[in-house]
């Protein structure tokens, strides 16, 4: 058996069996790394030794408890969750050289879970962008096609795990950045509803928005990791204090009788026909099932994109001040304290960044705040009573996670707003708060996957995994490997 | 830069380089010439896109902050364990026993 086509939930039985070892485990993922990542750069960082010396201490203890939920799983986070010890850049010069002093909340569960930390991936730099391009560092690849990008911002996210260089990553999303990357991709990514998973040790961006969810191979392994790192803490304040439900039982449902909302507005001007057929195939797949599916409008929808850019920016404006060069982070002298803080933060920034605090700023300043930032908030509220009306008669809403499959690097760096409107789809659930989850539903005659979101009502999560496991056990896109995957695995990857 | 009377009659995007050097300084950051020029375009178009949102009236419409209703955000006032200086000064570009250092602040 080969643990890259096995559920998470089976590979943690063999380890609690003995029948693997956590070694193994690490020395497949290594292996994978090795073989693939100087194609994909995926990674910021490697913490082989860190891996291996807990592998072994979980290999060789007698007394400790090994029904943990991910126990042995080798697993990657983005490089803005706080890893005490190891650094976390968020793919930005001004953090290069940032080694945390605490653990994200997530961080803390997943290693009580007993999942082993492999790494720290790629992003936009600090999670601005779309397609990993602004990563200070590199780009990333995307496994399907090198000359592609894996989407961001969370693209080191989804392409290490599409590349089965470890089981499962976690990303965040504030805009779509798990999403739109899992689609490219060919993985599943879940945005959970705002407030589900703690926002403690990610680095900031927008704080309204911003959520940390899984990206694994499939949607069982999805709401294995989600049980993992959802609850309450009381570190967020904007920690919801809901009761968990059990996610993996959720899975067992059908789907006879669900009510499926289409907005017409999601399969309009702009949507590449292939993404809208795959999708709208998806559709016909769960009315086989036993759902019905009926067409909505979201009137608001259209505002979305303009109405994130103005908050998410301004937010960023003012989550980004912190960077001064006084307490962390880089630090370019100067004359005077002020000469220090424009050079730092000239030098550290890249141009995305800059550019959206410059956009915040300009959105926040003397005159244009009700202008920009008071008119955006108000749209906000329409955006999210076009979703309560929708939910108070269907139980899900279907739709593309992104207007097309991944372009191809270099194609759209010097157009910011054509960047910003491959979140058209992606955004409206982040405004409202909305659980969202992306998965594999078709590909282009380039054999680049498409990706299809099933979005929830608030924490309507275990409806939401149980609509995509119904999905994906009827179909066998998830199945697909990218080609230069398949390559390394025939050549003795893995166990 | 400001806006008078109505703001919906006067918004009216038009970032000059001028404009762009003072939000710059807003904001703490120092542009070379083409970085300011590029972001002139780049933020008219931008925000000309976003001129977008006057087309929608919002009369009698409350701003969303936060899609969750945080009705008490105050927590007990407990003394709980603070990372230690040492370990926080491991980041720090310059410090001395207990202060983060900076370039004097006064002449």
């Amino acid at each position: 058996m080969h643990v890259w086509n096995e559920s998470l939930a089976t590979t943690v039985t063999r380890l609690q069996q003995r029948a693997l070892s956590v070694t193994d485990m690490v020395t497949m993922s290594m292996q994978n790394i090795k073989a693939i990542d100087g194609h994909i750069r995926a990674f910021l960082s490697v913490d082989e030794e860190g891996a291996y010396t807990q592998a072994r201490q979980w290999d060789d203890a007698t007394d400790i408890q090994r029904d943990q939920l991910l126990f042995g799983i080798p697993m990657a986070l983005k490089d803005n969750i706080m890893t005490r010890g190891m650094k976390t850049t968020c793919a930005s010069r001004m953090l290069e050289n940032f080694i945390p002093v605490y653990d994200a909340t997530v961080t803390t569960k997943l290693r009580h879970a007993h999942a082993v930390l492999i790494g720290k991936v790629n992003m936009d730099e600090f999670a601005m962008g779309g397609s990993n391009e602004n990563s200070a560092f590199h780009p990333t690849h995307n496994p399907w096609n090198t000359h592609y990008v894996p989407g961001g911002s969370s693209g080191g996210s989804a392409a290490s795990v599409a590349a089965r260089e470890v089981l499962f990553a976690l990303g965040s999303d504030t805009g779509g950045s798990i999403r739109q990357p899992a689609a490219y991709c060919g993985v599943v990514g879940l945005k959970p509803t705002y407030g589900l998973v703690s926002r403690y040790g990610l680095v900031a961006f927008a704080s309204s928005l911003d959520q940390i969810g899984p990206l694994t191979r499939t949607v069982d392994d999805a709401a294995v990791v989600l049980q993992a790192i959802a609850g309450h803490d009381r570190r967020d304040a904007t920690s919801a204090d809901v009761p968990i439900p059990n996610y993996a039982e959720a899975l067992h449902g059908d789907v006879r009788g669900l009510k499926i909302a289409l907005p017409k507005e999601y399969f309009g001007e702009g949507l590449d026909p292939c993404v809208k057929q795959a999708v709208l195939d998806a559709c016909a797949q769960l009315e086989r099932l036993g759902a019905t599916c009926s067409e909505v409008s979201m009137p608001h929808n259209e505002y979305a994109v303009a109405t994130y850019y103005v908050l998410a920016s301004s937010e960023a404006s003012s989550n980004l001040a912190r960077y001064d060069g006084v307490r962390f982070g880089m630090r370019v002298e100067g004359k005077s304290l002020f000469d220090m803080y424009v050079h730092t933060r000239s030098k550290g920034f890249g141009d995305e960044v800059k550019r959206r605090i410059m956009l915040g700023t300009y959105a926040l300043s003397s005159g244009y705040e009700q202008a920009f930032y008071t008119q955006a908030q108000k749209v906000r509220t329409l955006i999210k009573q076009d979703f309560d009306r929708v939910f108070a008669s269907h139980d899900v809403i279907i739709g593309p996670t992104a207007p097309t499959a991944a372009f191809a690097l270099g194609s759209q760096v010097h157009d910011p707003l054509t960047m910003y409107l491959n979140d058209t789809y992606s955004i409206p659930m982040s405004l409202a708060g909305v659980p969202a989850l992306s998965l594999p539903c078709g590909y282009t005659p380039d054999h680049l996957p498409i990706g299809m979101q099933i979005i929830g009502n608030l924490f309507a999560e275990s409806t939401v995994l149980r609509v995509a496991h119904a999905f994906e056990q009827a179909t066998e896109f998830h199945r697909r490997v990218p080609p230069i995957v398949q390559t390394m695995l025939q050549g003795g990857g893995g166990v | 830069m400001g806006l008078a009377g109505n703001p919906k009659e006067s918004v009216r995007v038009d970032v000059t380089p001028e404009v762009v050097d003072h939000v710059a300084q807003l904001a703490l950051l120092q542009l070379d010439e083409p970085q300011r020029l590029r972001f002139t375009d780049q933020m008219n178009v931008i925000l000309s896109y976003a001129r977008k949102l006057y087309e929608l009236d919002t009369t009698g419409i409350a701003p969303t902050t936060h899609v969750m209703s945080l009705d008490r955000v105050m927590r007990a006032d407990e003394v709980t364990v603070s990372l230690p200086l040492t370990e926080v000064f491991l980041n720090a570009p310059e410090w001395d026993d207990d202060a983060f250092f900076v370039p004097a602040v006064l002449e």
